[in-house]
């Protein structure tokens, strides 16, 4: 029974299909926000919501404060930027996908549109 | 905080030199007292399954199931304003079941990231007294994860090889007496998906865990996890300290740590807050105990 467990376990320890990719590379980005619609309502605001709001919720006084609604991520637009693009944000989360980086950093350079 | 960590070494290894020759006259005054002494397998030396973040060297008995809650809360720094931390919250619920007194497999689900984790730990040495006994015991872990949390657009770039990372770690331990158990657990970790180009998939660990044990039923315990290759870039190692409360069928354990992550992948690679500057969270790991299946007469 012994030996059957101890099979059990190497086989289940030598894993197979691990892969080595980069989010970078899936994603590549060089800057350039042509084509990348990035829209308040359908892609900031869901991602800060299921990013950011266990720390910025309503009263919060983390950081920049509460991001619930437009006027509170524009006003923190750009340190929102800045903390996302760094991986600094989501703190104790890991960095943000990179698509998702992407439409941040694009909604925010192109003015922070109530899109 | 170099010369910190410097003393707390030395302390440290003053109380295990001397733990160790405590368990030797102990076995020393055993063997007098029979001819007949009988090889003993060492239990509890940790109260729970887990030392805080990391897999302990204790494992359940067959036929146990220990429903965990897990919760980390936001760091203390911000004070009163929003009661150090206790307005936000991170948990992990999971089920852990002894398939034998050797071999336990555990399932769980974080909120970060809607992480599910799943391990199987088994253990080829048990540390024993006695004639024939074993100083030491001896753990392997195998364990993985899955982020069902959906990938942003364009979707379509993921596979669900992505969602995974897989954790192989060993833990070799020892009960030194009844009052102190320290245990050095190395980890491996692989990610498929990392973010940046330059990003390591790979991560290598060195945890070291250690239970001082107070009164009958606390201890006082520390789990710290040096990352030794594969960084993720910005993060810290994570540190955990805290107590172990145990009543009835329940375990407590309440400490302060800067790591939200509650399975290995998350702790090893998203700590981003740094102990030494404050950065400190509450949290507890709460364990009840159920007995499934009865041991046969």
């Amino acid at each position: 029974m012994k030996k059957v467990l101890i099979t059990l376990f190497v086989c289940l320890a030598v894993f197979i299909g691990c892969t080595n990719d980069k989010d970078e590379l899936l994603n590549p980005f060089n800057g350039d926000c042509t084509g990348v619609n990035a829209s308040f309502a359908n892609d900031v605001l869901p991602i800060i919501q299921a990013n950011c709001q266990g720390c910025h919720g309503a009263g919060s006084t983390n950081g920049p404060g509460a991001l619930t609604n437009y006027d509170q991520i524009k006003n923190a637009a750009a340190r929102i930027k800045n903390a996302v693009v760094s991986g600094y944000m989501p703190k104790d989360a890991g960095p943000l996908p990179a698509a998702e980086i992407r439409k941040i950093r694009c909604w925010v350079d192109s003015g922070t549109p109530n899109n | 905080m170099k010369k910190i960590l410097v003393g707390c070494l030395l302390v440290l290894a003053v109380v295990l030199t001397g733990n160790v020759t405590y368990a030797q006259d102990q076995d020393l005054l055993k063997e007098l007292g029979s001819d007949s002494v009988k090889k003993e397998h060492v239990k509890n030396a940790f109260k729970s399954s887990r030392v805080i973040h990391s897999h302990s060297m204790e494992f359940l008995g067959k036929g146990v199931l220990d429903v965990r809650i897990l919760h980390r809360f936001g760091t203390v720094d911000n004070g009163i304003k929003d009661l150090f931390g206790l307005d936000e919250a991170n948990m992990r619920f999971g089920f852990d079941y002894g398939l034998g007194n050797n071999l336990t497999v555990g399932i769980g689900r974080s909120n970060l990231n809607k992480e599910l984790d799943g391990f199987i730990k088994f253990r080829p040495v048990w540390q024993s007294q006695g004639p024939g006994s074993v100083p030491f015991s001896v753990v392997l872990i195998t364990g993985m994860s899955l982020r069902t949390q959906d990938f942003p657009e364009p979707q379509d770039v993921y596979k669900f090889k992505h969602r995974l990372a897989f954790y192989q770690e060993v833990i070799i331990g020892r009960k030194f007496s009844e009052a102190f158990s320290l245990q050095l657990n190395p980890i491996y970790l692989h990610r498929n998906l990392v973010p940046g180009t330059n990003d390591d998939n790979n991560i290598w660990a060195l945890g070291v865990g250690g239970r001082m044990k107070l009164t009958k039923r606390t201890a006082f315990v520390v789990d710290y996890t040096p990352i030794l290759s594969g960084r993720q870039p910005g993060t810290k190692d994570p540190l955990a300290v805290g107590f172990d409360i145990e009543t009835g069928g329940h375990v407590f354990q309440l400490h302060f740590t800067n790591a939200t992550g509650m399975n290995e992948k998350a702790f090893l690679t998203s700590t981003t807050s740094d102990f030494w500057k404050g950065e400190i969270r509450f949290g507890f790991n709460l364990s009840r105990v159920f007995t499934i299946r009865k041991k046969k007469e």
